[in-house]
């Protein structure tokens, strides 16, 4: 049924209605419809509304004539976000950093007193340790420990083998996240704390974690198994039961009675080609996989975590170009998390700079490598200085080759991180202190 | 004869979210949303296929908790609810819209969309996991299961009873949704660590998903790279990921989604328009929200938006169709060039993001797969389960621990903003364990208990809340699902071990936490 209406025209967020629009409330200067009655069931389509509907109202021609100052604060701001959605979005807000609810309303116990150190590999090279000590518990052992807090050690293996890391922690902490070297590593934890007497005292340990691989395998060799799909597990196992309680691998058991003629196997179906190093290098080539690409294709929400940081100006996170996502989604915050702070983030980097002058003739060499001279003969080098030992030996001789000097000029970064710490974004086309890059 | 296979794999989760104590709650949204939006666009679309006799297979995961939300009579109920709200608000829109012409015509677009959607729903008895389980039994489609509350299994391995537990629920819902049991598990987040795939033997489950370093890094290193599964030790097949396929659709800045000619997600009537014109059918009064009327497209990334045009939109999503299906084509002929089986291209999605955040992205499926049946031969769509079919021989390879989450890992659900949440989740465990172990005969009333203490756990596993945590999106529920079922678990674990069940009290949790009404708590055994 049509309905007689006295339409407002309205675009949204672009005219005000005309004169028989209603009050308006302060906050609402966008188009708003008079309403009319409910209709109670209208359940088909309206296409035919055009037909009798009342012709466009004088207000149609009228401008807004307030001024656009008055109007401020009462439309919503249009969102910063744009694009398609994102998992779990129901509004545009963007949430203020620590605007979630404070710790301090949780009710759950602050610990249970387990005493139990819990330790799990988060990815290649980053660990997640957790120990279940009461606040009273943790007093007692920091008390009886000669630095008045606790040590977390990280054996690789098992607990008492290699140690990897010693970490002193926060008096408070519960958690630390730890850096470890060594991906496709058996990782285990103990903790304790050194007595007055300076004295190892342990606490607890944990069981044993394995970091992922973060490259692909060296073993090459290759077998090849046929399963029949439509066989259930219950069955291929009973199969080989004899050969399981051998305790080899099913794959490995179906194949032994594959080659031995078991009816209930077929052979298998097409036997594996041989596979040519130019096969090799060619798939090789087709999946090169590098680090940036792979996180690019993380979820959406990779992405919109990146782009929402950027439009709400953050500096606490660092943002790099898109194609350093691993610096932007750094180590998330530091220190191993003291209890109560949220949110708290802590980046580093280093540069080196190398700098000097001398005769503006003279000729001057970086390993080797001649540089040029600022016409008043000086110079300057900066170089990003990750991990690692350089040395760069600079020499200057004078024009006429009777007179020379050098420098042996030895640098050495080996950064011990303490809880999350970040990358801080430097200057992509800084490269490290080594000869090669010298120009 | 092909050249090579394309499996599309679509994952519909969402957390398990039911608050009958609110008559409206703003998160339950996120189920209403992506039914009109995703599920059932995909179903009328699949039943295009069907209709029109195609020979098309796609895999769908549907996870538990989103089954049991769909078959729920409350939230069936508020879904129909919020599907006849879409309907009478798309009206008043058509009336407000008369006589801006490019906004009418969108506004008519809608009204005639709500009108459809509200009839499909009500003609499948407003539960769609008859309408999938039908598509399953005329053979096309693939549904597969995931974990009961689609925990993170590699943050569980170190407690085996819960891997178990979260398996095997999910595996005896499937069997109740679907009768049937499944063949292949999406693993959530496609998170894999070596030991999950004993339980899942155990669950008789064939096959499941790795991302593409899961696979790329699996030791020995397996020879066709992603391009065709390897057998585990233990004879499940793991598949990896392809990047190329995943790039074009995922990216919004360098994917289909972001095309400035589609919809834009967040410029919505419920934060456009006059409050008092739409407080009627916000999810919660006098909170402004997304109500799923949006009247602009991208554009760009200037704040000024131009109207949305839906047939330059279909238009985009025609191109990008065709140009998905080219870029399949290439890569097919390029790998069968230089393997010696015909390769193998895994592209799973997330299912939401087909309709819900990518407006077009179910005509984007429909025109591409459209395109991939009747305009070529290289590609044929299968699952992978028809590819094992196909190639019963593999290479048996351990995939490498992974997950699809940022930077390949575990970190989005393991950081600063919820590690707090561990500590919790495994003494709760460990106390699971206990109890089951004590009552082994147990009376109906503690049967009762340990039911509703694994179903508060399993709630409490779910890695939606510590995403949710980590993304910022909804953190303070996130943080008050956590607690809620924690202590809900606490409260229950001391009735049962320190005093006494409070059956009033008990009855309340099972009526509000009703998921899995047959759990199983003696998985934790």
């Amino acid at each position: 049924m049509v309905k007689r209406v006295r339409a407002k025209i309205a675009a949204v967020g672009k005219r005000l209605t005309g004169k028989k629009a209603r009050e308006t409330t302060p906050e609402k200067p966008a188009p708003k419809a008079k309403s009319s009655k409910k209709s109670a069931a209208v359940t088909e389509p309206i296409e035919e509304i055009k037909a009798s509907a009342p012709k466009a109202s004088r207000s149609r021609a009228t401008k807004s004539a307030v001024p656009s100052i008055l109007l401020e604060g009462d439309q919503p701001s249009a969102s910063p976000l744009s694009g398609p959605g994102q998992k779990f979005v129901l509004t545009p807000d963007v949430p203020e950093p620590g605007s979630a609810t404070p710790d301090a309303e949780l009710d759950l116990p602050e610990a249970y007193g387990t005493k139990k150190l819990f330790v799990a590999a988060r990815d290649p090279h980053w660990l997640y340790a957790h120990w279940d000590l009461t606040t009273e518990q943790l007093h007692k052992f920091n008390s009886l420990s000669a630095h008045k807090h606790l040590v977390l050690r990280i054996f690789t293996n098992e607990v008492g083998g290699t140690l990897a890391v010693e970490i002193h922690v926060h008096p408070e902490s519960r958690h630390w996240f730890v850096h470890v070297d060594k991906a496709n590593m058996k990782y285990a934890a103990e903790l304790g704390y050194y007595a007055t007497n300076r004295k190892w005292k342990r606490i607890c340990i944990s069981g044993p974690t394995l970091t992922p691989p973060d490259s692909m395998s060296d073993d090459l060799n290759v077998l090849f198994a046929t399963i029949p799909i439509d066989l259930p597990f219950a069955k291929l196992v009973a199969l080989v039961k004899e050969a399981v309680r051998q305790n080899i691998s099913l794959v490995a058991a179906l194949e032994q009675l594959r080659n031995n003629g078991h009816p209930h196997l077929p052979a298998k179906s097409v036997p594996p080609a041989q596979w040519t190093p130019d096969q090799e290098k060619a798939l090789a080539h087709v999946l090169s996989m590098d680090e940036v690409r792979r996180v690019w294709l993380g979820s959406l929400e990779i992405t919109e975590l990146i782009r929402r940081q950027l439009g709400r100006e953050l500096s606490s996170i660092a943002f790099s170009p898109f194609g350093g996502v691993s610096s932007v989604t750094s180590h998330g915050s530091p220190f191993g998390g003291m209890p109560g702070e949220k949110g708290f983030w802590f980046n580093v980097n280093a540069e080196l700079i190398i700098y000097g002058a001398t005769e503006p003739d003279a000729t001057v060499t970086i390993g080797g490598r001649e540089i040029k001279l600022r016409l008043d003969g000086s110079f300057s080098y900066r170089f990003a200085l990750p991990d690692g030992q350089y040395e760069l030996p600079i020499v200057a001789v004078s024009a006429d080759k009777t007179d020379a000097r050098a420098a042996e000029l030895s640098f050495s970064r080996a950064t011990d991180y303490r809880g999350e710490v970040g990358s801080h974004p430097q200057d992509p086309q800084l490269k490290s202190p080594l000869v090669q890059n010298v120009t | 004869m092909s050249q090579g296979y394309l499996s599309l794999v679509l994952h519909a989760h969402l957390p398990f979210v039911r608050h009958p104590e609110h008559e409206r709650f703003l998160e339950e949204n996120w189920l209403f949303e992506a039914v009109a939006e995703t599920y059932i666009p995909l179903l009328q679309i699949m039943e295009g296929w069907q209709r029109d006799g195609m020979d098309v297979r796609l895999t769908l995961t549907m996870t538990p908790s989103l089954c049991a939300m769909l078959r729920d009579p409350l939230l069936q109920d508020r879904c129909a609810r919020y599907l006849r709200e879409l309907v009478e608000l798309s009206e008043k829109e058509v009336h407000r819209t008369y006589w801006d012409k490019p906004f009418h015509e969108i506004a008519l677009m809608y009204h005639r969309r709500f009108i459809e959607l509200r009839d499909y729903y009500q003609g499948c008895g407003h539960n769609l996991i008859t309408a999938f389980r039908r598509l399953q039994d005329a053979g096309r489609i693939e549904i597969i299961t995931s974990a009961a509350t689609h925990a993170l299994l590699p943050l569980l391995a170190n407690n085996s009873t819960s891997l178990r537990a979260q398996i095997l629920t999910g595996r005896d819902y499937y069997r109740d949704c679907f009768g049937r049991d499944p063949r292949g598990i999406w693993l959530p987040e496609c998170a894999y660590v070596n030991g999950v795939e004993s339980i899942l033997q155990e669950a008789n489950i064939r096959w499941f998903i790795v991302d593409t370093h899961g696979l790329l890094h699996a030791n020995p290193r397996p020879r066709y790279g992603v391009f065709a599964p390897v057998f585990t030790p233990n004879g499940l097949a793991a598949f990896g990921r392809d990047l190329d396929s995943a790039r074009q659709v995922w990216s919004r800045h360098e994917g289909y989604p972001g095309d400035f000619r589609y919809r834009d997600f967040y410029r919505d009537v419920g934060f456009d328009l006059d409050l008092e014109y739409i407080r009627p059918y916000l999810a919660v009064p006098d909170k402004r929200s997304f109500i799923g009327i949006k009247y602009y497209r991208i554009t760009g990334t200037t704040p000024n938006k131009d109207v949305y045009n839906r047939q330059l939109a279909l238009q985009a999503a025609a191109e990008h169709a065709g140009h998905f299906l080219s870029a399949r084509i290439a890569q097919v002929n390029r790998l069968a060039g230089i393997l010696d089986r015909p390769p193998l291209l895994l592209s799973p999605y997330d299912a939401e993001l087909f309709g819900h955040w990518w407006y077009e992205g179910p005509e984007f499926l429909d025109f591409f797969v459209r395109k991939a049946c009747y305009d070529q031969n290289t590609i044929k769509l299968i699952t992978p389960e028809q590819y094992l079919q196909l190639q019963p021989t593999n290479q048996v390879a351990t995939p490498s621990a992974s997950s699809w989450g940022e930077e390949g890992y575990w970190r989005t659900w393991l950081n600063e903003n919820n590690q707090w949440i561990y500590p919790h989740l495994q003494v709760a465990q460990s106390r699971m364990d206990a109890m089951v172990k004590r009552f082994k005969k147990p009376s109906k009333l503690t049967e009762r208990a340990l039911k509703q203490a694994a179903r508060e756990l399993l709630l409490a596993q779910s890695s939606d809340w510590p995403f949710i945590l980590r993304t910022g999106t909804s953190p303070d529920y996130a943080k008050r699902r956590v607690k809620d079922h924690l202590l809900r678990f606490i409260s229950l674990y001391e009735q049962l071990t320190q005093s006494k069940v409070d059956e009033k009290w008990l009855r309340e949790m099972e009526s509000r936490d009703n998921i899995f009404p047959d759990v199983n708590y003696k998985y934790w055994a």
